[in-house]
C-alpha cells in the first residue's frame, strides 16, 4: 500500500513537471489555481513525511526505497511558480500566499529552485543508504528548501 | 480657592513621590557589579546567542539571505504598538555596545535598562531574559565582542502614541514585569529543568506564543497557548492541549519541528518561525531540544484555536 502510495505521488508530482516544463500552467485561475497549489503541497507533504519515517527507520533499504519520492519532490518544485497566477492572491480567496510572491517572480523562483536542488542532494543522499547522511539532507531540505519559501512568501498559518 | 490650592499642592507632592518611589524601585540607575568568577567563554557563547535567537531579531533579512554580517540591527519587528528597529549590538563603540561592560550587558537584560539608565521598550524581551544567567550572558557578549564591528547607525522606532512615552514602562514594568530568576524544581530531572530555563528564558518561547493583553502584557494562565498577530501571522497553541495544541505530538516530533522545520503533518514552518528554526534552534545539540521537547509537553495544556486576526 505504502509503494503503492509513494508510486503514485512520484507519478503525480512527476507529470506536473512535464507540464511545467511544455509552458503550460498545471493550475487554473483565481480560485482553483489556490485550491491546486494548497493540494500539490499537500502530496509534497506527504511525500516529505514518507521520506522522514524512512530516515527515522534508520534502515538503508527503505532509505533506497523513497529515494524515488524525493526526485519527485525535486521535480515539483518546478511547476510551484506556475500555479501562482495573477489573481490568485489573498482577495481571490483563503490563501496564506504573500503579496511578496507577484512583486518579486524572480525571488520566488530562486526559492523553488533552490528547493528542487536540495530535494535533489536528499536523493542521492538516500540513494547511498546512509541515515545520518539522509537526516542532514532533510534538514537542508526543510530549512532552506522548504523554508526558503515558506520563511519569506508565506504567513504563518 | 486655598483649598484648591492646596489640593494641587498635595496632588503635586503625591505624584513626586509616586516618581521617586519608581525610581527607587528600579534600584540603581546604574548597572550592580556582578559576581562572576569564570573568564567569559565565547566558544560556549557562540551557542548560546543561537539558543537566545538573537542573530535572527538584531541582523535584516536581506543581510541573513546574503549571508553578510550579522547584529548590525535594523530589523522591523512590527507589533499591535508600532513598529520597533531592532539596533546595533555589534562591538561598534558609536552605533553599537562596544563601550558597554560584561555588568552593563547584564544589567540590561535582568532591569531592562539601558546603561544610560533608560528603559527598553519590551519588545526587547527581557521579560524572559530575566532569568538566564549571569555566565550565560557574559559568555553571549564574549561571542558578540569577537565579531566584527558594524558602524551601522541605528533606525528610530516607530511606536503608536501614546506607548511611545518611554517613562510609561516604568508602570508597565511595576505591571508586567517580574524579573523572576530561573528556579530549579529539584523534584523534576535534570533534562526537564533545562528545558524550563530554555523555554521560559533564553529562548523565550512565551514572548510570540504567549497572547498578551491590550497593554501588551502576556496573560500568564494562557503560556504558551498561542497569540493571533505576530509578525503578520499567528504563532500556534503549543500547549499540550490534544485538540487545539500539541498534545498529539511525541517528543521527537518537537525535536523536528525546532531542528528542520517539519511537522508530524507534513507541512514545514512559515513566516517568522523560519527564522527561529533556521538562525536558532537547529543549531541547538539533540539533548537540548529533547530537553525543550519534555518540558512543553509538561505544561499546563490550554485550549485555545488560535485564530488570525481579521485584517
Amino acid at each position: 500500500m505504502r509503494k503503492l502510495g509513494i508510486a503514485l505521488s512520484a507519478l503525480v508530482l512527476g507529470s506536473s513537471v512535464s507540464l511545467a516544463v511544455i509552458g503550460a500552467s498545471f493550475a487554473g485561475e483565481g480560485k482553483d489555481a489556490i485550491t491546486e497549489r494548497q493540494a500539490l503541497m499537500r502530496l509534497q507533504g506527504s511525500a516529505a513525511g514518507a521520506i522522514k519515517a524512512a530516515i527515522d527507520s534508520k534502515d538503508p533499504a527503505r532509505l533506497k526505497q523513497v529515494e524515488g519520492a524525493a526526485r519527485a519532490l525535486a521535480f515539483s518544485s518546478r511547476a510551484i511558480p506556475t500555479m501562482f497566477p495573477r489573481g490568485s492572491d489573498s482577495k481571490a480567496g483563503e490563501t496564506k500566499a504573500l503579496d511578496k510572491i507577484w512583486a518579486d517572480p524572480a525571488g520566488f523562483k530562486k526559492a523553488a529552485d533552490t528547493m528542487g536542488g536540495l530535494a535533489m542532494a536528499l536523493a542521492d543522499a538516500l540513494k547511498g543508504g546512509d541515515p545520518a547522511a539522509a537526516m542532514a539532507a532533510f534538514g537542508a531540505l526543510g530549512k532552506d528548501g522548504c523554508g526558503g519559501c515558506h520563511g519569506s512568501y508565506q504567513r504563518q498559518q | 480657592m486655598k483649598t484648591g490650592y492646596k489640593a494641587v499642592l498635595g496632588i503635586a507632592a503625591l505624584a513626586a513621590v509616586a516618581v521617586l518611589g519608581a525610581a527607587l524601585w528600579e534600584g540603581q540607575w546604574g548597572a550592580p557589579a556582578l559576581a562572576i568568577t569564570a573568564a567569559p567563554d565565547a566558544k560556549r557563547g557562540e551557542y548560546l546567542i543561537r539558543a537566545g535567537g538573537c542573530i535572527a531579531c538584531h541582523t535584516e533579512e536581506r543581510v541573513l539571505k546574503d549571508k553578510g554580517p550579522v547584529l548590525g540591527g535594523g530589523r522591523a519587528l512590527k507589533t499591535p504598538f508600532g513598529t520597533f528597529h531592532a539596533p546595533n549590538i555589534t562591538k561598534e563603540p558609536v552605533h553599537g555596545i562596544g563601550k558597554w561592560s560584561d555588568a552593563d550587558f547584564v544589567h540590561a537584560f535582568r532591569a531592562g535598562r539601558a546603561p544610560s539608565g533608560h528603559n527598553y521598550f519590551p519588545a526587547f524581551p527581557y521579560t524572559s531574559f530575566a532569568g538566564a544567567d549571569d555566565s550565560d550572558l557574559v559568555d553571549i557578549k564574549a561571542y558578540i565582542f569577537s565579531l566584527p564591528a558594524e558602524a551601522k547607525p541605528n533606525k528610530p522606532h516607530a511606536v503608536d502614541f501614546p506607548y511611545n512615552i518611554r517613562f510609561g514602562l516604568t508602570f508597565w514594568k511595576w505591571m508586567y514585569f517580574d524579573r523572576a530568576r530561573f528556579r530549579r524544581d529539584e523534584t523534576k530531572s535534570a533534562e526537564w529543568n533545562r528545558g524550563a530555563y530554555l523555554v521560559n528564558h533564553l529562548a523565550h518561547c512565551g514572548e510570540c506564543h504567549t497572547p498578551r493583553d491590550g497593554l501588551g502584557g502576556a496573560k500568564r494562565a494562557m503560556a504558551f497557548a498561542g497569540a493571533p498577530d505576530i509578525e503578520g501571522g499567528i504563532a500556534p497553541n503549543i500547549t499540550p492541549d490534544e485538540e487545539t495544541g500539541i498534545g498529539k505530538w511525541t517528543d521527537s516530533n518537537i525535536v523536528d519541528v525546532l531542528k528542520t522545520g517539519f511537522m508530524p503533518d507534513g507541512n514545514f514552518v512559515g513566516g517568522a518561525m523560519t527564522d527561529v528554526v533556521n538562525h536558532g534552534t537547529s543549531l541547538l545539540t539533540d539533548e537540548d531540544l529533547k530537553a525543550i521537547a519534555v518540558y512543553l509537553k509538561s505544561v499546563k495544556p490550554v485550549r485555545n484555536k488560535v485564530e488570525k486576526k481579521k485584517q
